[in-house]
């Protein structure tokens, strides 16, 4: 496989909003497929303009900041959430600049891009360059 | 149930209500889903006398086992019922988002019946379903109502009609997600005429699957397929650069291009409208139905001239020929434009391009006194509009080119170009002998997409080989109509399944990667059906489903006489191309078809065949209303 992923790539160019990589994602964390259980999303803003957004794995998260339980760490450079540690209190999809953190009312977790554990399944799923 | 939402909505504008049942696990289990599990519910509900838009015949929004999973096309979702336009079986398929929509939410098919006292739209948001008013929707075009319903609705997914279905256009489409529309057999004049403006969708549930790790596998392995393997990258230089569009060429060459009402075969002006022209001057981004990796979705923006800033998905090959060659209308700008007001108006493009171009030539011929003449994109345009508000000429064109030609009589109806009432797609048997035999034994009308053969008219030799052996060279003559009734019968039993699991034509029919073996997996690791998990056990399903829509169909009085073709093709030599002299010999192949599909020479489903395929019931009430007797 090579090397492990420590971040995932946006041409948004080339996204043609067909939400491969939604499905993927939720599949590969849940073994079930639903865009609402998904970490990356796809927003269509019109005909011409599909935008997939994903964390950014930020050197100084924000996310990391605002959560008063230790319960998001960076593992090297990759930015993680311990659902164990984490309360619930979304302090950290408010401090995200990217919108890239969401929280599900079902799962009880916030969504958050893990990298897949370095080999992340929404880039295998994209079909045209636009996840990398 | 895995691969399955598990629950049905029945909706009753009539009485307001809505109620939530689970879905039979063992009719999930005989019929799959799509058009097999709706057509077992119209079985039981309609007849000779539900009136397709009277509050008595039943509308269903209906998914299969794939939708909303991983595999690379999810996205499609189909919509049946008795049409307005034809009278018989209808189905109408799209892609998008809406169909798994569905599914996250809970349910893999709503079933809708009545009539709505005051306009209303169907609000489902996840197990909170409620009917809504739409009196300020109404009258409202498809755009705009897409727009309100997110604003009260967001992150919703929307099927919706425009004016043209409300006002009961004989083939008026439901629109998703905008640009898609569920096209053929007037869907949206039952939406009309139900007070139904849209269904809107919000679901945030999950799918599972049977077999999880095999399905995963078989998930990246087809996208490979469809991707780079040789008939991925084929899929990828054709339908990926082009969506349709190079089709245009292609049946230029083999001389199947109609033109001119389907006159003659060959457009002189087709590399202004073929993929080529489309490439160079409008195609602007592709796009793509949810989970594809074949994605021939493409947005056309045109710069320049009279119809500058338009802005839609498409036009694909249909509607090209609809509004394009068929017209004698090299003016792309305008046959974009076309295509953008069918999907704001919500019409199907085939019937639209179609009627018009029989008005033409009834102008042409002195029978109509309007004067439209051949290439005049304007009074194209126009007519669009009439057709959707039933203006003038435009509300004679609403009711299809079948009627029009009825109450005009004579010549008239010798230019009329459907088969059972439904306008012909772009497709022409003189030149192409097994979709001459595919759109007359069509279980919706002049269709392609229940049977075509591509491995004829594209040229898959290796594939026809692999499938049919010794036969093949014969299969692949464009022009005979040897073995077709066998290839037809095959390839109606092969889409049956497609359109039940449902998954896209394109992987299947064009190019043709997936077949029985690969259904057969498919089905099993979705689902876990043990008796699908061989080509035997698929076949037999595949044959089920096409034996019980014929046995509706039957029900309605189809019989051998309605598996016909239009004058032109029977009876007219095409006049120029490569296929000039031809017209199409249908007796022959018929019977070979009727023979292998297990129907009486008369067209009707065969008693020993409907029973063998577990549809005793369905040919013991076939007898009682003596359609056909237990000999058979």
């Amino acid at each position: 496989m090579g090397t492990r992923k420590t971040r995932i790539m946006i041409k948004q160019e080339n996204c043609t909003g067909c939400k491969a990589c939604m499905l993927a994602c939720s599949a590969w964390h849940t073994k079930k497929y639903s865009l609402a259980m998904a970490r990356i999303w796809v927003n269509e803003i019109d005909e011409l303009t599909v935008v997939p957004n994903v964390c950014r794995h930020c050197v100084s998260p924000a996310c990391m900041k605002a959560c008063q339980y230790g319960a998001i760490t960076k593992e090297g450079e990759v930015v993680l959430i311990n659902p164990r540690k984490c309360t619930g209190c979304r302090a950290c999809v408010s401090a995200c600049p990217f919108g890239a953190i969401k929280y599900s009312e079902k799962l009880k977790i916030p969504l958050k891009c893990d990298l897949c554990d370095g080999d992340p399944a929404c880039i295998k799923a994209c079909i045209t360059g636009a996840i990398y | 149930m895995h691969g399955y939402a598990g629950k049905i909505l029945i909706v009753d504008l009539s009485k307001g209500k809505v109620v939530s049942k689970e879905l039979e696990r063992s009719r999930a289990k005989k019929y799959l889903g799509g058009v097999g599990l709706a057509a077992s519910y119209l079985w039981e509900h309609i007849d000779a006398n539900t009136d397709p838009l009277g509050p008595e015949n039943m509308l269903i929004f209906t998914t299969g086992p794939v939708n909303g999973t991983g595999f690379p096309p999810t996205g499609r979702f189909a919509v049946c019922s008795r049409s307005p336009l034809t009278n018989i079986w209808a189905e109408s398929h799209a892609g998008g988002f809406f169909g798994p929509m569905l599914k996250y939410a809970g349910y893999d098919m709503v079933i809708i019946t009545g009539r709505a006292s005051t306009k209303v739209y169907l609000a489902i948001d996840d197990r909170n379903v409620e009917l809504r008013k739409a009196e300020h929707l109404w009258g409202k075009d498809v755009l705009e109502t897409n727009e309100r319903i997110n604003e009260e609705f967001p992150d919703a997914e929307i099927a919706c009609i425009g004016p043209a279905g409300e006002n009961m256009v004989k083939y008026a489409s439901i629109q998703v997600c905008r640009h898609r529309a569920l096209g053929r057999t007037g869907m949206g004049a039952i939406m009309g005429a139900k007070g139904l403006k849209a269904v809107a969708v919000r679901g945030t549930g999950e799918i599972s699957v049977a077999h999880f790790e095999k399905f995963w596998e078989f998930v990246e392995h087809a996208r490979e397929r469809y991707t780079k393997e040789r008939w991925g990258i084929a899929a990828q230089e054709s339908l990926g650069k082009y969506g349709t569009t190079s089709l245009v060429e292609a049946e230029q060459e083999i001389g199947r291009l109609p033109t001119k009402n389907h006159s003659t075969g060959v457009y002189k002006d087709y590399d202004k409208i073929g993929g080529e022209a489309i490439r160079a001057h409008v195609r602007k981004k592709r796009r793509a139905c949810m989970g594809c990796a074949i994605q021939c979705k493409y947005v056309a923006v045109v710069d320049e001239g009279k119809y500058r800033g338009t802005v839609t998905e498409g036009p694909e090959y249909e509607t090209i020929v609809a509004f394009g060659s068929d017209e004698l209308n090299a003016d792309l700008g305008s046959i974009v434009h076309a295509n953008y007001l069918c999907n704001k108006l919500g019409l199907d493009t085939i019937s639209t391009g179609k009627s018009i171009a029989f008005a033409m030539e009834l102008s042409e011929k002195g029978i109509i006194s309007e004067k439209i003449k051949w290439g005049d994109a304007d009074a194209m345009i126009n007519l669009i509009h009439d057709i959707a508000y039933r203006r003038g000429l435009g509300n004679e064109l609403a009711e299809g080119v079948r009627n029009m030609a009825r109450k005009l009589g004579g010549e008239a109806e010798k230019l009329a170009v459907h088969v059972k009432g439904l306008e012909m797609s772009g497709q022409d048997g003189r030149a192409h002998k097994s979709i001459g035999l595919t759109h007359a034994i069509s279980v919706r009308g002049a269709d392609h997409l229940r049977s075509i053969s591509c491995l004829d008219e594209l040229g898959y030799v290796d594939i026809a080989r692999e499938r049919y052996k010794e036969d093949a060279k014969t299969i692949l003559n464009l022009r005979s109509e040897e073995l077709k009734g066998i290839l037809v019968e095959d390839m109606e039993t092969n889409y049956a399944i497609v359109d039940s699991l449902i998954i896209c034509k394109y992987g299947t029919m064009w190019p043709p990667i997936l077949y029985y073996p690969d259904y057969a997996n498919l089905i099993f690791y979705i689902t876990g059906f043990k008796e699908y998990s061989d080509v035997k056990g698929v076949r037999k399903l595949g044959e089920r489903i096409c034996m019980l829509r014929r046995a509706i169909n039957a029900k309605l009085g189809v019989t051998r006489k309605d598996d016909t073709l239009p004058y032109k093709q029977l009876h007219e030599p095409m006049p120029d191309g490569p296929a000039a002299g031809e017209v199409v010999h249908l007796d022959k192949m018929l019977d070979e078809f009727y023979d292998a599909r297990g129907c009486t020479r008369d067209g009707k489903p065969k008693y020993s065949k409907l029973k063998e395929l577990g549809l005793k019931d369905v040919g013991d009430e076939l007898v009682r209303r003596r359609i056909i007797t237990e000999k058979s």
